[in-house]
């Protein structure tokens, strides 16, 4: 018994061709494009309209800080212990948050696109590319006790040079980062993905809780609401999470299981780069040996739609 | 008038290649609805970017979309027991396979097997044995490794074994792909 043997099993098992005729499905196909085209075309009209109000108004230079200015973090009242951690690698090294699925097996992917979508604002876009400065190794000298300043932090880049090592945003707010896109992704996506990076990197939960009920995001697979999602140690566990995948890796495209919506998944990751996530803080080595007995990655997952719908950010299977 | 001959060029590929990639999306799926279903999404989506893929290998974008959305349905819906008429039992839902019920029915077992691999060594398995891939075309499928490839056929072989023992012998499952 042995290969032949399996390969007649499986022809065998997959039953006889299709008396389904599927040349019909160019029409949807080429109905999902226009849809797609004039998605793009909207967002981008709504970028340039943004870039050009913003220098009517004097905005200048748009990749300058002082233009930009720091967003005002919401640190929750708990950090007061770990804002005094020093060592960038050691805190991405000792804070990863085991990613532990959730439990509940309800629907696992969020509304449909049909929602009405909030893109006003795009100015996240026009945030400044992460400098390539050397890491940040000084600890933060602000009062302990009170918000960390978002205005201190630069990205921490690793060996690689690739790879941008944030501490936890709410440790060490960080903004002027850029979100990793692609070149298919749409307007709207990218707007998006530039907003939860905006207010995650900044740990601006009370942002985040906002924007996620105006969503209708689903961040578990039971029913997490998103003041529970972003509380607490678990909550800055996901605030570290988004920033980091939105900052170091491309998103998966045209992956939506929910009909022919096109959707964009962070973050494009092969195996061989599980271990990075490691070194980012927002993986154990006990995570990356459960994606690997489950075969495929079931960590972080953050997903946007095309019309800029954040519709859910997930762990686990 | 290009659009006349692209929906011809579209059309002539999934005449060709529709019967072949619904029999694989029914071993990812284990269910024919599903499977139709999967299918039909993905050439939808391949007639949508059916411009910048004619050119390259629309048959692997296909077994692409079919492999991540068939992962997704897995990752929402969980694991779904195999579709399977009980033989002599009229398939109502598609009274179009009534005549291949029985033979249907007969490989439920392997279906069945194929459900309890996780999606991607399942694929490994479906690719390599019934799509006859190669492992570069595999990798190139899966986003992954050829190593990898090799290692997850090494999973699978071994479970699959577990379960279907007198199909897979022991050599067969310690020697991978």
């Amino acid at each position: 018994m042995g290969k032949d043997e399996l390969r007649n099993a499986l022809d065998h098992a997959a039953g006889h061709g299709p008396e389904v005729d599927f040349t019909g499905t160019w029409g949807a196909g080429r109905r999902m494009r226009r849809r797609r085209q004039l998605a793009q075309g909207v967002g981008g009209l709504a970028l340039a309209a943004g870039l050009v109000g913003a220098f009517a108004l004097g905005g200048g230079d748009l990749l300058s800080r002082d233009s930009v200015g720091p967003a005002t973090p919401t640190v929750p009242d708990d950090v007061v212990a770990t804002a005094v951690e020093t060592d960038a690698d050691d805190t991405a090294v000792t804070s990863a948050p085991p990613t532990t699925s959730d439990e509940e097996t309800s629907e696992a992917t969020a509304p449909t696109a049909t929602d009405d979508p909030t893109t006003d604002d795009p100015t996240g876009t026009a945030a400044p590319a992460p400098t390539t400065s050397e890491p940040t190794t000084e600890p933060p000298t602000a009062d302990p006790t009170g918000p960390a300043s978002p205005t201190s932090a630069e990205p921490t880049r690793g060996p690689g040079g690739d790879l941008i090592v944030l501490p936890n945003p709410c440790d060490e707010p960080t903004t002027g980062l850029t979100v990793m896109g692609a070149p298919d992704a749409t307007p709207a996506t990218m707007e998006r993905a530039q907003e939860l990076l905006d207010l995650a990197s900044t740990c601006d939960l009370d942002g985040l809780i906002a924007l996620a009920t105006d969503q209708s995001t689903t961040l578990s697979f039971g029913n997490t609401s998103p003041e529970d999602a972003f509380a607490g140690e678990r909550g800055r566990e996901r605030v570290h999470a988004l920033a980091s995948l939105l900052v170091n890796y491309p998103p998966e495209l045209g992956g939506g299981s929910d009909g022919p919506v096109l959707s964009a998944r962070w973050p494009e990751l092969s195996e061989e780069q599980w271990p990075e996530l490691i070194e980012l803080g927002i993986a154990t080595q006990q995570d990356l040996d459960s994606w690997e007995s489950y075969g495929g990655y079931i960590g972080w997952r953050i997903y946007i739609e095309d019309d800029g719908l954040w519709s859910g950010m997930l762990a686990g299977d | 008038m290009n659009q006349p001959t692209q929906d011809e060029e579209f059309v002539q590929f999934v005449r060709a290649r529709q019967g072949q990639l619904l029999r694989a999306a029914r071993l990812y799926c284990g269910d024919p609805h599903i499977a139709e279903d999967l299918l039909q999404d993905a050439f939808v989506k391949l007639a949508s970017r059916w411009e910048s893929v004619r050119d390259g290998s629309p048959d692997a974008y296909v077994r692409r979309i079919l492999y991540r959305d068939s992962v997704s349905r897995w990752r929402k819906w969980g694991r779904e027991t195999p579709y399977a008429a009980r033989e002599g039992e009229r398939d109502l839902l598609d009274s179009r396979v009534t005549s291949g019920v029985d033979e249907w029915v007969d490989g439920a077992d392997v279906r069945a097997a194929l459900a309890d691999l996780p999606p991607r060594q399942r694929a490994v398995i479906v690719l390599r044995y019934f799509e006859d891939q190669s492992e570069a075309q595999i990798a190139d499928v899966l986003g992954i490794a050829a190593g990898t490839v090799k290692s997850q056929a090494s999973k699978a072989l071994t479970a699959l074994r577990r379960s279907m023992p007198a199909l897979i012998d022991a050599g067969m499952a310690e020697g991978g792909l």
